[in-house]
């Protein structure tokens, strides 16, 4: 398998971090850490109600990273709240489906159940993280705040964690950094202490809402190799939310597509970046410019999905990307094709190809 | 840090030469006669004109009384009354006590329930605590001060006999002048309030402390508050200067000692310097609240503290 | 109510679907009946006759002091005047200071702000300084300023008075709006065709900041009424002829303990007033899509 990704050269592969390949995880659905099935979030609005999740699937094993990828709008950043048990505030937003995590359902749980988890053995990092941080609060406090949550330490032993945290993120001058309030440090050291406070209590899944999205290309590299190594060295798993494919094909394990609150495809990483199985995919793949693509001085056209993204609630009858696909047939207007597995991977797609 | 406050008190000075400017030359250029208040009835002669002319200073180009003023004031003087000849300073001196007496339990009452149930309509809100306090601010601004203090007196003082109707002294001749004082303010904190806290829990670091984990009071006690009274600190110190005007009228309705009906009084009288200092007196203090809650500003948000330590502006 | 009070006055509802979901209904309840309400407060205060039961100055020397009956609605005064006649008759003063107050510290405020905004530099810093050093009189002290300079006595006095505590309110903001337009291109290609400032101001400026300032000007009136109607009751108001609702309410004060209805009335009436034109004066700025 190794020798199998080096020949064929696919720069998307190149920028792998780790020697680790995809599946050596090794997990089977039923070691799954976290399992999501059919995740619907609906808004109630004046006029009904208003789908913006329609039919999330997905597993995360353990010690695994998953990425969920998709365009603004397409519900990632929804369905991860809604694993967490957040948006159960929002008198608006129904939650349905089923959420297991670690052989419990958090669907069903009560908030005072789910609110227990949240710190614990689920913690989340966020998209802007300056702005996810109390700007009134020196940022050490904030973090000893999560230390006393999950070990109720008193005050100079709470600092110290606070400290040895720091440093596991890579965070340099812990004393200063632990004194500076949000906006004195940048945005990648914002969400270093970000990651630090979810570590506080060793969680078994760390999930991280476009963690990236707000900072530099060379600050993004750094903090997707913290979370490799992070992964390794606490034995988490990591379900990282990005609209970047570069960013899953760099960690990810597994991928997770989603189109229009739906989930288009699943599979391992591999699988995904060179045969993928959704038109969807395919497309998104044929748009990221790559280097080495202009081969005997013929530069590559980006091609971009004609149309744009279905708004929720105005979706199509059938497939909700067939109006853009390149595949489409007749049933494809009709129906809306089920989420079907094979093996390691699922797609929803009337045209996907059946391989072995 | 040192630097800013210097800064600050920079500013102050301008504006309070400014304020007596302005005092000075508009109660001077206009008209009214202080030389017949001063006679107030007894037979008036050239010579005694004159005589009173010169020494009120008044047969002098303008900008030289002003220039005595000034001078004066710097040490302290600020004329003597027309009616009793006494030191402006010392009249003044003398019934401010009742008047910090009443501005400061006004201020408290307005910090303490303002506060209170500004955060409580924000939480809350579209509930029923939302909608009486919104009633409580809208009416309660609209109403005039004068006329919550009479109603007041009808209420508790002659139906119900709680509290007296009129005078000074220990607290409960302070409740009903310290309530209708501070009905205005409290409507205008609840509503600054209500939306400072409704901002900060609509922020991104809200979500990121639920995913903390924390309850909901957690939350709320450790960083809601502590962000969303930040601009408590400033609307406090600007209706310090509503109610010290405010005083004006409520100590007249409940015919209380100190410098608002004292200033009432001067102006009936015509008592002009006595006039001069109580409203140059009332603009310092009001300049110098302002520029104390400047520079706690600093302290309050930390996010001006390094601004202000980073350039010292 | 202060100048500063006024102008930090933020909106109830603050987030922006709160503010749209307002908007969305184009008129709320509350809205209109303000509207009704100073529809028939104008309306008294233009026809007075048609509307009071009698002539307020008319004494009935028998009917002192007599609470609210079936003959007098709103009781008599120590005169033996009805009160609700007086109430009607007092809603023109009460207006016209309401209104002229209003106008005339935004055309002076205004006018001080754009001529600091448009010309910068020296005017700019001049001006300010000068409405800085007016904010720091808080509440109705410039106005009892003015009021104790003029010798009070008259209703022109009461007007410049409280005008005068008005003008820091439009100062700072026709100065912000003001600048905010002078960046536009369309003024400077008005100034390079050369057209004379003063023009230039009048079609090209003014036009483009009334929003905000028609706003405040319709919030003053509530503040220019209670203003006048203080000064009024301190004893400041103009002399003779029929009293004015801050005058009843003076008279009510000196007879508390028995005729509460003197004082009641005339208050209630500032009050609904007051209110009214809030509201309006609120939905406008929702409508105008004014952030303070």
């Amino acid at each position: 398998m190794t020798t199998q990704s080096a020949s064929t050269g696919d720069s998307a592969n190149a920028g792998r971090l780790s020697g680790r390949q995809p599946g050596e995880a090794g997990r089977g659905r039923s070691a799954a850490l976290l399992s999501v099935r059919g995740l619907r979030v609906s808004e109630r609005t004046g006029a009904g109600r208003r789908a913006l999740v329609r039919d999330v699937t997905f597993d995360v094993g353990a010690g695994e990273i998953v990425c969920i990828v998709g365009e603004s709008g397409s519900g990632k950043s929804l369905s991860v709240k809604a694993t967490m048990g957040l948006l159960g505030r929002n008198s608006r937003l129904e939650t349905g489906g089923s959420v297991i995590f670690d052989g419990r359902s958090i669907l069903e749980m009560r908030p005072e159940q789910q609110r227990r988890l949240r710190g614990r053995e689920m913690a989340m990092v966020f998209q802007e993280p300056m702005a996810s941080l109390d700007p009134v609060m020196p940022v050490g406090k904030q973090v000893a705040e999560s230390v006393q949550r999950a070990d109720a330490l008193p005050g100079r032993q709470a600092r110290s964690r606070v400290a040895e945290l720091f440093g596991h993120v890579g965070l340099p001058d812990v004393q200063r950094v632990a004194r500076a309030y949000p906006h004195q440090l940048s945005g990648g050291m914002c969400q270093r202490v970000m990651i630090a406070m979810a570590l506080a209590s060793r969680p078994r899944l760390l999930i991280a809402d476009e963690p990236t999205s707000a900072l530099d290309v060379t600050v993004q590299a750094q903090l997707l190799d913290l979370l490799n190594r992070l992964r390794d060295e606490e034995t988490m798993s990591i379900l990282l939310v990005t609209h970047d494919l570069g960013v899953a094909a760099a960690i990810a394990d597994t991928v997770v597509v989603m189109y229009a609150g739906r989930t288009a495809e699943v599979g391992q990483t591999t699988q995904i970046l060179e045969r993928p199985r959704h038109p969807y995919t395919a497309g998104l793949l044929g748009s990221v410019p790559r280097l080495g693509q202009s081969r005997g001085g013929v530069k590559r056209r980006l091609a971009a999905i004609g149309g744009t993204v279905p708004e929720p609630g105005r979706l199509p009858e059938g497939c909700a990307f067939a109006p853009r696909c390149q595949k489409v047939v007749e049933r494809c207007l009709s129906e809306d094709p089920p989420l079907e597995w094979q093996g390691a991977s699922a797609v929803t797609c009337w045209e996907a190809p059946h391989d072995g | 840090m040192l630097e800013y406050v210097l800064r600050r008190l920079l500013i102050g000075v301008p504006l309070v030469v400014g304020v007596s400017i302005v005092v000075f030359f508009i109660l001077h250029l206009l008209p009214g006669d202080p030389v017949a208040a001063a006679l107030a009835g007894s037979p008036a002669t050239p010579s005694v004109i004159h005589r009173l002319e010169a020494e009120y200073g008044l047969n002098r180009p303008i900008w030289v009384q002003y220039w005595e003023f000034a001078v004066h004031a710097l040490h302290g003087d600020l004329g003597r009354s027309y009616i009793t000849g006494q030191q402006v300073t010392s009249v003044i001196g003398a019934q401010l006590g009742a008047t910090v007496q009443l501005t400061v339990a006004a201020l408290a009452l307005t910090a303490v329930i303002g506060l209170c149930a500004g955060v409580l309509a924000a939480m809350y809100k579209g509930g029923p605590v939302d909608h009486l306090l919104r009633l409580v601010s809208v009416w309660g601004s609209a109403m005039p001060q004068f006329w919550t203090g009479i109603m007041l007196i009808i209420v508790f003082s002659f139906s119900l006999h709680w509290f007296p109707a009129a005078g000074t002294g220990g607290l409960r001749y302070l409740v009903l002048p310290a309530v209708s004082l501070a009905l205005v303010s409290v409507g205008i904190v609840i509503k600054i309030i209500r939306n400072s806290t409704l901002e900060t829990l609509s922020q991104p670091y809200i979500i990121a402390l639920e995913a903390k984990g924390l309850s909901r009071g957690a939350i709320i006690v450790r960083h809601v508050l502590r962000n969303a009274l930040i601009p408590a600190v400033t609307v406090l110190g600007v209706q310090v200067g509503s109610l010290l005007s405010g005083a004006v009228i409520v100590e007249t309705v409940f015919g209380r000692q100190g410098i608002g009906s004292l200033l009432v009084q001067s102006i009936e009288q015509k008592d002009y310097p006595l006039v001069q200092g109580l409203i140059l007196f009332i603009a310092a203090a009001y300049v110098i609240v302002n520029l104390v809650v400047d520079i706690s500003y600093a302290y309050v948000d930390p996010r001006m503290r390094v601004a202000v330590d980073t350039d010292g502006r | 109510m202060t100048a500063t009070d006024l102008a930090e006055q933020a909106e109830w509802a603050r987030t922006d679907e709160e503010r749209s979901a307002r908007s969305r209904h184009s008129v709320t309840p509350s809205v209109w009946a303000s509207g009704v309400f100073l529809f028939l407060v104008i309306f008294a205060a233009a026809f007075p006759g048609l509307v009071s039961p009698g002539d307020p100055l008319v004494l009935h020397p028998t009917e002192v002091l007599k609470g609210p009956a079936a003959g007098h609605l709103l009781g008599t005064d120590a005169f033996g005047r009805s009160v609700l006649a007086l109430l009607v008759y007092g809603a023109r003063p009460a207006l016209v200071v309401g209104v002229l107050c209003a106008v005339l510290g935004a055309v002076a405020g205004s006018s001080m702000g754009i001529t600091a905004g448009f010309f910068g530099k020296i005017a700019d810093q001049s001006i300010m300084r000068f409405n800085d050093v007016l904010m720091c009189f808080p509440g109705i002290l410039l106005a009892l300023l003015v009021s104790a300079a003029l010798g009070g006595a008259s209703l022109e006095n009461e007007i410049i008075a409280v005008a005068v505590g008005t003008v820091p309110m439009y100062a700072r903001v026709a100065r912000g709006e003001t600048m905010k337009v002078r960046r536009m291109l369309y003024v400077d290609a008005a100034m390079i065709a050369g057209l004379p400032r003063r023009r230039i101001i009048m079609r090209h400026v003014v036009p483009n900041i009334l929003a905000p300032l028609v706003v405040i000007a319709t919030l003053a009136v509530g503040v220019s009424i209670v203003t006048a109607a203080s000064l009024s009751f301190l004893g400041l108001g103009p002399v003779g002829g029929v009293p004015d609702w801050g005058q009843l309410l003076a008279q009510g004060e000196t007879n508390i303990s028995v005729a509460w209805w003197i004082s009641t009335f005339p208050g209630i009436a500032i009050t609904l007033v007051v209110v009214a034109t809030n509201l309006i004066g609120d939905w406008l700025r929702d409508r105008l899509e004014i952030r303070s």
